[in-house]
């Protein structure tokens, strides 16, 4: 076996076990223990299989580790608290602050508090906090646990009882700022809900969204746009991709533009862990295709996958937005091309036609996870895609510049009121096709079974198109 | 064939750009030819208040804003989206399921004044920080005393009922309480006022009747005494 494939199926082996063992309980010295000795036993059979179990065990490893680790216990009297909140998520009816505790048994710890919904707090900002604290535990079959485990959450605080703010702030502060100015720009120059619908979009603020609006979401089959930041991204690298493609750029330039977007968007979004993820897996995508070529993007997924799975072991079973963006890649890089052939009768001025196949590409292997997530089967998500994503990916583009420039006196106007115009598009394409009597199926959670089951289905799919073109 | 797809393409994106000009164009265009009425609506905004009213000279009034920032979605359906102003915002007292939302109107909106009992005892940190936000953002803030009345060009007039004055700590008790009226149609607006506070209006021998009435303290046993 070649080196690269065995670093694949390396990589693969290696997700294998961590996803495999969320469902089971061991001592992680176990594992451990077997990966040791399998890769000593590498050293001296030199027999790739051995690697590939030691992959494997290693996955079991970093998960089994990440979930067992011993935490400081609870007292069970109010503690009074101090630290810099490093995040907060505004609800529409409160606020989730994580705070960083700085000193005592809890140093380092983080602790995530529920506040009412004014003030408004900033990360880097210094809070002392008087509370009873609590471990977070699963909501009906939602592993709220390991959820915040992700974030590296192990406490709670649900009402704290005194709330000082400290007149510290740290460089988080700072940077936050560059949010709140989008947010503030968003808020004064659109109306509700585009306001909402574009700082979800942007800033991935998308817990204010109303009820009615997350329906209607779902029914058309547009849930992902509000959602998850991270399958923006992709579906954004695919888009400039598909214009540059159209417009003969150079690739080093569309590369450059690519990964500049991808930076300011990390910033703005105040560096949330999946986005981050979600940008260095389109951003190493990209790169590998410039400097690498002779790289299947197939196998530079997989590795990078892997490896952010291993930084952070929990992610792959519990990241949303990061498993929707891995996914999302997949799509473009298997059916990209080919839903451009099938779209021939769409315009090709201004990549239209790209957009359209890059929109389309993207969902090749999302809709089963949304359906899992959201519970609804859009039936007109295909329809809904195709009008709304090149609007989506536009709005992506411009809102990033647009704040800077809208106060001039008439490119401002015209560029906000364009902005708008898509937003309202956007909005409009949801509402009349969540509208539809067909427009959605409720699907109830089915076993994790026969989503594995649509999965291999799509790969067998796509394995025999792909087949089909190289024969 | 190739012209052919080609039209096909062109009418296409043509067909598109004019189908979202219209998606964009159209509520301006039709705004003007609605009915001049004085408008009530009452938000549903969950848990809570929040009434907005419209005169028919354009005049925009928000009563309470609720619990939370639902009231911002909801005021979306009753403030077309090329308006950017409220020019009263009024919260009857310091509850949190009147205030609640007055703080993310106040960000959104830009607000002509602000109404209130002048009640500033309340010290939730979500209190103060709705009333530091209204003086930094320098809105006016106005005490709404009995006997106030305002006139509007259109005929409309809203004249407040109550409080006399406010003692701290008091917050269901110093509620604005105002009579909306336009023409022979006139709707109470009551807050959390009970029922002690409500015999003092009748008392006062001021008009409270009324073809609409907003219940006292969402229908609490404590309001709305069969008197009043």
């Amino acid at each position: 076996m070649a080196k690269k494939s065995v670093v694949f199926f390396c990589a693969i082996c290696f997700l294998a076990g961590n996803a495999g063992a969320s469902f089971f309980v061991i001592d992680p010295l176990i594992p451990l223990a077997l990966t040791v000795l399998l890769s000593l036993g590498y050293l001296i059979f030199r027999r790739p299989w051995v690697l590939l179990i030691a992959s494997l065990a290693l996955g079991i490893f970093c998960w089994q580790q990440a979930v067992s680790q011993p935490r400081p216990p609870i007292p069970t009297y109010p503690l009074a608290l101090s630290g810099e909140i490093v995040f907060v998520e505004s609800k529409i009816n409160r606020q989730l602050v994580t705070l960083l505790v700085g000193e005592g048994d809890l140093a380092s710890y983080k602790i995530l508090l529920y506040l009412d919904r004014y003030p408004e707090y900033r990360p880097g900002q210094t809070l002392a906090v008087k509370c009873r604290l609590e471990r977070p535990t699963p909501i009906e079959d939602f592993r709220y646990d390991r959820y915040l485990a992700l974030s590296q959450i192990y406490y709670l605080c649900y009402r704290p009882q005194t709330i000082t703010l400290l007149p510290a702030q740290t460089w988080r502060y700072w940077l936050f700022q560059i949010k709140i100015f989008y947010s503030n720009s968003f808020n004064q120059s659109f109306p509700e809900p585009e306001a909402t619908i574009a700082r979800a979009m942007m800033l991935a603020e998308r817990k204010e969204l109303s009820q009615d609006l997350n329906t209607q979401f779902s029914r058309a089959g547009l849930s992902h746009v509000m959602a998850i930041s991270g399958m923006n991204m992709t579906l954004l690298v695919g888009a400039l991709q598909a214009v540059a493609l159209a417009l003969s750029w150079k690739r080093s330039f569309t590369l450059g533009l690519a990964l500049t977007v991808l930076s300011l968007y990390i910033v703005i979004i105040g560096f949330q862990a999946s986005a981050v993820r979600a940008a260095v897996m389109a951003g190493i995508l990209l790169l590998s295709q410039v400097v690498h070529r002779q790289y299947d993007p197939w196998y530079v997924l997989i590795v990078v996958a892997a490896i952010l799975t291993a930084i952070n072991p929990l992610s792959l079973m519990y990241d949303i937005g990061w498993q929707l963006s891995f996914l999302a890649l997949a799509g473009l890089i298997f059916w990209q091309q080919r839903f451009e052939r099938w779209l021939g009768f769409l315009p090709v001025a201004f990549g239209c036609r790209s957009v359209a196949a890059a929109s389309l590409a993207a969902q090749v292997f999302t809709w089963p996870l949304l359906v899992y997530y959201f519970q609804t089967f859009s039936t007109i998500f295909l329809l809904t895609n195709v009008l709304a994503l090149p609007a989506v990916d536009i709005i992506m583009v411009f809102t990033l510049v647009a704040p800077f420039i809208w106060w001039l006196p008439v490119i401002g106007v015209v560029i906000k009121t364009g902005i708008l115009f898509l937003l309202r598009w956007l909005l409009t394409v949801c509402t009349v096709g969540s509208s539809l009597p067909f427009a959605a199926v409720s699907v109830v959670r089915l076993a994790f079974f026969w989503y594995l089951l649509v999965y291999f289905s799509l790969i067998i799919i796509t394995w025999y198109v792909t087949r089909k073109k190289t024969t | 064939m190739l012209l052919a797809k080609k039209r096909l393409s062109s009418i296409i994106l043509v067909g598109c750009l004019l189908l979202a000009i219209l998606v964009l164009l159209a509520p301006p265009i039709h705004w003007p030819s609605r009915p001049k009425l004085l408008e009530v609506t009452v938000l549903d905004i969950g848990q809570g208040d929040s009434i907005f009213i419209r005169t028919p000279d354009g005049v925009t009034i928000l009563v309470d804003g609720g619990r939370d920032n639902q009231v911002i979605n909801r005021l979306a359906d009753v403030i077309p989206w090329w308006q950017h102003k409220i020019d009263y915002l009024v919260s009857t007292h310091s509850d949190l399921d009147h205030y609640g939302g007055l703080e993310g109107v106040a960000q959104k909106y830009q607000i002509g004044e602000f109404w209130y009992n002048g009640d500033e005892s309340n010290k939730a940190t979500s209190y103060q920080s709705l009333l530091a936000s209204l003086k930094q953002k320098q809105i006016p803030l106005r005490v709404i005393r009995q006997g106030e009345e305002f006139h509007w060009p259109s005929g409309v007039i809203l004249h407040w009922l109550w409080p006399v004055a406010i003692k701290d700590g008091e917050r269901n008790e110093g509620s604005l309480v105002g009579r909306l009226s336009w023409g022979a149609q006139d709707v109470l607006l009551t807050g959390d006022l009970p029922s002690e506070q409500e015999q003092l209006i009748l008392a006062s021998g001021q008009i409270v009747e009324a073809e609409i009435l907003k219940v006292g303290h969402h229908g609490s046993k404590n309001s709305s005494s069969a008197d009043f």
